[in-house]
């Protein structure tokens, strides 16, 4: 919005220079931060408020913790605020008419929507194990990346063709493989359906999804700043996406309502992400590596998610619905460390210290090629 | 030429004769009542209508069609839906040119593609048959179930039929047959097949094919009676067999084996042995106590002759519907119950009987005049004769759901509790109760209790882990003391895991889950046996930690109760070096309960700088409770050494203290509620 407004006055006021500010990436990226970290401080309140008026609050799952007795009455849901702060920002401050926003936005909105509606099936439910089921969930994250699998390969998408389906890896400057279209298409279906449950899994303590991915997130923004212009990725090495540069928008705005959300979710939080938000992130962090062509940058920017969704699905599928034993001692790993006898915190802020080691190796991979 | 308008009937239903003969009567019916009929069976494969049908003269059409199977279990519901569809293509196909009158329908699942495709052609005006249903169990079927809401009429054999659902009020009018047994004289009958006048007789058979476990049990039951002074005269139909099952010759081994070669000659005096009844009528009538199993048929036959029976009903059934059928009778007072039990057999559980308890009951009960009486009278009253022409003259004469009709409804009942309900249930109560828990409480009835017991334990010898799995968690749960021994015996079971699974990291047959939570049952049956020492102690050294984390619990649960607990002093030491802090944790735990002098002392100061805060805090606190027991001899040393305890831990319980005063005040009200709910 503000862009348009500046292209109109540029036009209207041709004297007044320091407008230019307006069209600068760096410029709009901060601004797009703190407009969603304010709009989450002021819309927090009454969206809390609101909450606890309609009784949208957690119940008790039984994980076997005693200490997650005392979640109860949290409210949830709380990816509503996240992903309306970041829509809010990218509408102000970002280029309305690039595919790659609007593809990452949609990706939000539709994992979103499908947390809203097991948020509020386990709500009405009354019981904090039976939302969705299972499998409705999957068709419908299946149905969205069925689509966007085949957005991203055919005209439509952002990316140029003969780029698409090449597979960079981390330290290694040049495409590994060309998977051609079938292959590729099964992995970004694959993909995003792990990434996404993988952050909804992540989301078991207070605080503990939304630092990993606002690391995972800033490290992409800068990849997308890095890719999209054509200097730097010329220097770097690394291919030119016209109009990559724009997601740094996108990235700055969801890392300022990270923060904003971090300020309630806080030990002892006073709201949950829920699926809402867990998914939406998880659609976002999955939809930025496609985009940007850092598919296998995942499983090091986002070594939390990748450890915590594979431990709980090798020991849900493989243990204990197979063998009937645990393979691991506990899973995800969170409630492994919890078990052990770490506190919630203690957790929690070790999980961030080694997200924050991750989020630096894998910025080193920029230069280390 | 006059060409005759024949009515046309098409018959379905099948897997076993108990469904292929009543579809076949009730056809019987309705030929006689249309004067003639033109009548088409349709049918599956490979099953008992192939060979009843031609014999009874009747032309036979397949489809195809397959067993009911969860969604859980993917690849059979896949296989079951394919196999459906076909068949309703098949089905559409013959209903599509045969255009039946009738399609007279006794389930089993061969009847579901008929009845569901004609369901659908009768919205498109292509079908004009009248459906007609009949259950001969107990228990609806899982897919007479799903299609009682297709059909005109639903007939039912028994007065309380379970789990049709509300929509399907059957109405009760017997079990259709072909030939209705006649009753003979007592003294007419035995003359005729030259038993003994003067003794008690009882008629004992497991069916036309025979019933494995009912001839191995009466083989172990002649044992005891071969001693008896006056034992009573059995006749045993130790029935046909297949193609892999040879009744005749397994029981003449087994009696060898048990009684010796001489066996003919021990038992001539009160033991006769048929391969088959050719003379049932005779036989029932000749019976003073008849014992067999609870399939329909049976019941009918029994109910029809009015003869006193001991039902053995064939478990792990659909539905379990032998089961319910003879708790229906039982419960009517018609006859009594044998439940099969649990048997180890060459290191597998098999369901069974032991012979000195089969011939326990058959003494007691034909001995008792008073009790024969009364069964007698009973039972003639439980089923009325002429199913078939009745259920012929509802469809065909009038309107079967009038007030003035004269055949009792059917009040539907819900289905049994399932397992997983069941075990939710007791679970919560059991987490309120604690010590104090009885499954009796949760479950007034005791016949039900005994009823569920008996279905949990049959989950035992399940091939399926996860039904051994909730058989175990029940049998703890429902308190069953009879059923600890199959406990302790899967705890011990070294039967190794397929080699796929063991690829994966399984171990033994008797998975992780079913040795931990069998340990668990022990503790909530709560009962000493001495094999619990030998058991507990090597469950102590088990493979998967959560095992071991259990024994050491139940080693403190049955603390004093050990006659040697020095036994497990030595393996509670090792233990504290395990390489799971939970197991070390516990087993600290147990030493305090049963740990002795300085040994455990120094084993317990052992741990003061262990890595986990849990064990730290374990060994303190049964360094307390020996320290309570009077067992630190230099209590001043031990301070000392206590101090080198490390007390820093990496968790705290928070504290939420406006949380504690909503509870606090939630529970106060809970509580004048609760005891204004008493008053």
């Amino acid at each position: 919005m503000i862009l348009l407004i500046y292209e109109w006055l540029r036009e209207a006021l041709p004297n007044a220079t320091f407008l230019r500010l307006a069209a600068y990436l760096s410029f709009r990226s901060i601004m797009a931060a703190l407009t969603s970290l304010f709009f989450m401080f002021l819309a927090s309140r009454m969206f809390l408020a609101y909450l606890h008026k309609r009784q949208l609050v957690d119940l008790v799952r039984e994980t076997g913790l005693s200490s997650s007795q005392d979640k109860r009455g949290t409210p949830t849901m709380g990816g509503v605020l996240i992903l309306g702060a970041v829509v809010f920002s990218v509408l102000i401050w970002g280029r309305l008419n690039s595919s790659y926003v609007l593809s990452t936005l949609a990706a939000m909105v539709w994992f979103g929507a499908i947390g809203l509606w097991d948020d509020r099936a386990k709500i009405s439910r009354r019981s904090g194990d039976r939302g969705l089921s299972e499998q409705t969930k999957f068709i419908l994250q299946g149905l969205f990346a069925l689509a966007f699998a085949w957005f991203v390969l055919s005209d439509l998408g952002p990316l140029p063709q003969a780029k698409a389906t090449l597979l960079y890896i981390p330290f290694y400057k040049k495409p590994l493989v060309d998977l051609g279209p079938v292959i590729y298409f099964l992995v970004i279906v694959f993909f995003l359906l792990f990434v996404s449950n993988s952050v909804n899994i992540t989301d078991g303590l207070d605080g503990l999804a939304i630092m990993p991915s606002n690391f995972v997130v800033a490290v992409l923004g800068v990849f997308a700043y890095i890719m999209g212009n054509k200097i730097q990725a010329g220097y770097l090495q690394y291919s030119y996406l016209p109009g990559a540069g724009e997601l740094l928008i996108l990235c700055a705005a969801f890392v300022g309502a990270g923060l904003g959300f971090l300020w309630y979710n806080a030990y002892p939080a006073q709201i949950f992400m829920g699926d809402t938000g867990s998914l939406g992130i998880g659609a976002v962090i999955a939809v930025l590596c496609v985009l940007l062509k850092q598919e296998l940058l995942f499983p090091i920017v986002g070594g939390i998610f990748l450890v915590e969704g594979f431990t709980s699905q090798v020991q849900d599928k493989l243990g204990v619905k197979l063998l009937g034993r645990r393979i691991f001692y506990r899973a995800p790993i969170h409630h492994q460390l919890q078990y052990k006898g770490l506190a919630e915190t203690k957790v929690v802020i070790r999980i961030w210290i080694i997200a924050g080691i991750l989020a630096l190796i894998s910025l080193a991979t920029i230069k280390i090629r | 030429m006059v060409v005759r308008n024949l009515k046309k009937l098409l018959l379905t239903g099948g897997g076993t004769s108990g469904h292929v003969n009543p579809a076949l009567a009730m056809g019987q019916a309705f030929e006689s009542r249309l004067g003639g009929a033109e009548i088409c069976y349709v049918g599956v494969r490979g099953r008992a209508e192939e060979v009843i049908v031609p014999k009874a003269g009747l032309p036979i059409k397949y489809v195809s069609a397959a067993g009911y199977a969860p969604p859980r279990r993917l690849l059979s519901f896949i296989r079951f839906g394919a196999k459906l569809t076909l068949g309703c293509i098949q089905s559409m196909a013959i209903l599509l040119k045969f255009k039946p009158d009738f399609i007279l329908a006794t389930g089993g699942y061969v009847s579901a593609p008929i009845i569901l495709s004609h369901a659908l052609l009768a919205r498109l005006g292509l079908s004009k048959a009248k459906v007609v249903l009949h259950e001969a169990n107990a228990v609806a079927g899982r897919l007479n179930a799903l299609m009682a809401p297709h059909v005109d009429h639903l007939f039912l054999t028994f007065p309380h039929s379970r789990g049709n659902g509300d929509r399907a009020k059957g109405l009760v009018a017997g079990y259709p047959v072909l030939n209705t047994l006649e009753r003979l004289d007592t003294a007419e009958a035995r003359k005729r097949l030259g038993l003994p006048l003067d003794k008690k007789i009882v008629l004992i058979f497991g069916g036309s094919q025979g019933a494995r476990s009912i001839n191995r049990a009466l083989a172990a039951a002649l044992v005891s009676l071969v001693d008896m002074a006056d034992p009573p005269f059995i006749l045993h139909g130790v029935g046909l067999g297949s193609l892999t099952h040879h009744p005749l010759e397994e029981t003449t081994a087994l009696l060898e084996s048990l009684i010796g070669p001489d066996w003919p000659v021990k038992t001539k005096r009160f033991y006769r042995m048929e391969t088959y009844l050719h003379d049932m009528a005779a036989a029932y009538s000749a019976a003073d106590l008849v014992v067999c199993r609870a399939g329909a048929g049976a019941i009918h036959e029994v109910s029809s002759l009015g003869r006193p029976t001991l039902l053995i009903p064939k478990p792990n059934l659909p539905g379990d519907h032998q089961v319910e059928n003879a708790r229906t009778l039982a419960a009517f007072g018609g006859a009594e119950i044998c439940h099969e039990e649990l048997l180890y057999e060459s290191g597998q559980l098999v369901s069974g009987l032991e012979g000195p308890e089969l011939a326990a009951r058959i003494t007691s009960l034909v001995f008792d005049q008073g009790k024969l009486a009364a069964l007698s009278a009973r039972i003639r009253e439980f089923m009325a004769d002429g199913a078939a022409e009745r259920i012929a003259d509802l469809v065909l004469k009038s309107e079967p759901r009038k007030a003035d009709n004269p055949t009792p409804v059917a009040e539907p009942r819900p289905a049994p509790l399932t397992n997983q309900a069941l075990l939710l249930a007791l679970n919560r109560a059991y987490l309120a109760r604690g010590v104090l828990y009885d499954p009796s409480d949760q479950i007034k009835d005791s016949e039900e209790l005994d009823y569920l017991r008996h279905r949990s334990a049959q989950l035992l010898i399940s091939p399926d882990w996860n039904a051994r799995n909730m058989g175990v968690k029940l049998i703890g749960l429902l308190k069953d003391e009879t059923k600890i021994e199959p406990l302790l015996w899967f705890i011990e079971d070294r039967t190794p895991a397929p080699r796929l699974h063991r690829l994966l990291g399984g171990d033994f047959r008797q998975v992780g889950f079913i040795r931990r939570n069998s340990l668990t049952s022990l503790m909530i049956i709560n009962k000493y046996v001495p094999a619990l020492d030998r058991v507990l102690s090597a469950a102590i050294d088990d493979p998967y930690y959560e095992v071991r984390v259990q024994a050491a619990k139940a080693v403190a649960h049955f603390q004093d109760r050990f006659s040697d607990p020095a036994l497990f002093w030595e393996i509670l030491y090792r233990r504290l070096g395990d390489r799971s802090f939970e197991v070390v944790q516990e087993s600290a735990l147990a030493l305090g309960r049963i740990g002795q002098g300085e040994e455990a002392i120094q084993a317990l100061l052992g741990l003061r700088m262990h890595r986990y805060w849990q064990v730290r805090q374990a060994a303190l606190e049964s360094l307390h409770l020996l320290a309570q027991k009077n067992m630190v001899r230099d209590p001043e040393r031990l301070l000392n050494e206590v101090a080198g305890f490390v007390v820093i831990a990496t968790d705290f319980r928070p504290q939420f203290t406006i949380k504690a005063s909503y509870n606090k005040l939630v529970n106060c009200l809970k509580d004048s509620l609760g005891k204004g709910g008493e008053k």
